[in-house]
């Protein structure tokens, strides 16, 4: 009783195949994984170098105005004079602070508001008009507005960044429950769960792909939320450092600040798939037998 | 004769239309499962013997008539049945080993204690080893088996199983019906498995009910007396394949009007299979 059927294996690594077919297939056949997913990262740094460099030379040589660009080598020292001061740590504890109160903010209530839309026809009715409503407005449009009634303080800031955030992340809790599989309900109620019961151990587990995906897009428009907020008005923080470096000319400031801004992005994008393997292991997995 | 385990009696169950019309799906179904009895349903697809298990697991109301089981009338899920799923239903954030227990678990029983058990059911049906796999990391037979194992982890009184290995391979399938019987020797549940293949249902069972559709009814209740244990070169012999023959007759017309009707209206008819 000990055999299992042999479907597993189709990749072909079980099966003995003498070494001349090997070397005459090797050509037409898919290499392990580890070797994809190296060569990949090989060809990921190559291209981000051929970049820098080309950076560095149109910088240079090409658009010569000081004012239109700066080579790469420019942009980072004006970057490490900023760090130097200490003025670079204090504007992006700004950022950062407004970021992860208002990101924050949007990640709890967006993931509860749309579970209680996917899980109660009454609430889904009756915010449906409002989510399509504000997650279809340029909600950035509203910041003028946010200033008049919050101030040029951090309270406008995380005001902007919550609610253009909590919309994607609202809207794919909502479509990650929605499309749980049919029969995994079936199999809740085949073991007569408790309607809690369903929503912790069927539900929620289902879901948590698309809020994966839900982050994702969040933290996109969050970051863009925070830029253009304080462009607008405000006293500290990256956005204002690009603002006002802006207006002096001071353009290897600007392009510093727009490459923190990326490197914070990537940075949040690639702790939040992390996160996503530690606490979905299966999804890993998914991917890998796939 | 001793009381039978699961009592049918006057089964009728309707399903309404979107334009307010309502269909029979079954009619008066009656019918008695002794204790440790191995009973099939074969029917043309949309007879509603897929319609007919769910009554019978509580998962669907029946209009009409009643299920009863050790004497008891049942109207929702409960533990005397396990249930069996087509499509594997596992949950793939769970491992095996948490697929297996989850009936138990929901029950308040925490895995810890329940370990032995699923480490138990994991060696009945041949899983040794996989309890930390994930279902995607499992052929389609091997999801079956942990499919099983889970509806065996409560313990049921009777095993309700619909169309098991419906979407397996051949050979894969033919494999797991004997494995199925092995495991059956073992337990002598009460078994009411649900299939489209003539063969399999011969095979494994007892007693072998044919559905005729529009609406579904009892038309034969055939016993089979092979003796036990049965090997599949079994499926080969004159005899055998005569009961196949036999059962194939009751049905030819109405595989044949079905597939016209699925032709005429493919999503009716797949409403009720």
């Amino acid at each position: 009783m000990a055999t299992v059927d042999d479907e597993r294996g189709s990749d072909g690594s079980g099966s003995p195949v003498p070494p001349v077919t090997v070397a005459r297939l090797a050509a037409s056949m898919p290499e392990p994984p580890e070797v994809s997913t190296r060569r990949a990262r090989r060809r990921a740094i190559v291209s981000i170098i051929i970049g820098m460099v080309l950076w560095e030379f149109v910088g240079r040589f090409v658009v010569t105005s000081p004012i239109l660009f700066a080579p790469l080598s420019k942009v980072l020292v004006a970057g490490w004079s900023l760090f130097l001061s200490g003025d670079l740590v204090r504007h992006i504890a700004v950022s950062a602070l407004e970021f992860a109160i208002g990101f924050g903010l949007a990640t709890v209530l967006g993931v509860a508001l749309g579970f209680a839309m996917a899980t109660n026809r009454a609430v889904q009715d009756s915010l449906d008009p409002w989510v399509s409503f504000f997650y279809s407005s340029p909600l950035v449009a509203l910041i003028p507005f946010f200033i008049l009634v919050f101030g040029v303080g951090i309270a406008s800031k995380i005001a902007i960044i919550f609610l253009v955030s909590i919309f994607p992340i609202l809207l794919n809790a909502f479509a990650g429950i929605r499309a749980t599989d049919e029969t995994l309900l079936e199999v809740g109620a085949a073991f007569n769960c408790t309607r809690w019961q369903v929503f912790q151990k069927i539900l929620v587990p289902a879901a948590l792909p698309y809020i994966v995906i839900g982050l994702r897009l969040g933290i996109g428009r969050a970051l863009t939320g925070v830029v253009v907020a304080e462009l607008f008005g405000s006293s500290a923080g990256l956005g204002w450092l690009i603002g006002t470096a802006g207006q002096s000319f001071d353009t290897p400031t600007v392009l510093f600040g727009v490459l923190m801004f990326s490197f914070f992005g990537v940075a949040m994008v690639e702790g939040l798939k992390w996160i996503e393997r530690a606490v979905a292991p299966w999804r890993k997995v998914a991917q890998e037998v796939r | 004769m001793t009381a039978p385990k699961l009592d049918v009696a006057r089964l009728s169950k309707y399903f309404y239309g979107r334009g307010g019309e309502v269909r029979k799906v079954l009619e008066d179904i009656t019918v008695s499962i002794a204790d440790g009895e191995f009973v099939c349903i074969v029917g043309a697809s949309g007879c509603g013997k897929t319609t007919f298990i769910r009554c019978i697991a509580g998962l669907l109301p029946a209009e009409e008539g009643e299920v009863r089981i050790d004497g008891h009338a049942v109207t929702r899920p409960g533990a005397d049945r396990g249930f069996v799923f087509q499509s594997d239903a596992l949950m793939p954030w769970r491992t095996v080993m948490q697929n297996v227990l989850f009936g138990l678990e929901v029950r308040g029983r925490p895995l810890s204690e329940t370990k032995p058990i699923g480490e138990k059911l994991l060696d009945l049906v041949g899983l040794t080893g996989f309890e930390d796999h994930y279902p995607n990391e499992l052929s389609g037979g091997m999801r079956q088996r942990v499919n099983l194992a889970r509806a065996l982890a409560i313990e049921p009184q009777v095993l309700l199983m619909d169309e098991p290995f419906a979407a397996l391979d051949a050979q894969t399938r033919e494999i797991m019906q004997r494995e199925l019987l092995n495991i059956w020797a073992k337990e002598r549940k009460t078994v009411l498995f649900i299939t489209h293949q003539i063969d399999e249902a011969i095979y494994l069972a007892d007693r072998v009910l044919v559905f005729s559709h529009r609406p579904g009814r009892i038309a034969a209740d055939l016993r089979i007396s092979f003796p036990r244990p049965r090997d599949l070169a079994l499926k080969r012999s004159p005899e055998f394949l005569r009961h196949v023959d036999d059962v194939w007759k009751l049905i030819e017309d109405e595989v044949v009007s079905a597939m016209t009707a699925t032709r005429a209206g493919a999503r009716r008819s797949r409403a009720i299979s």
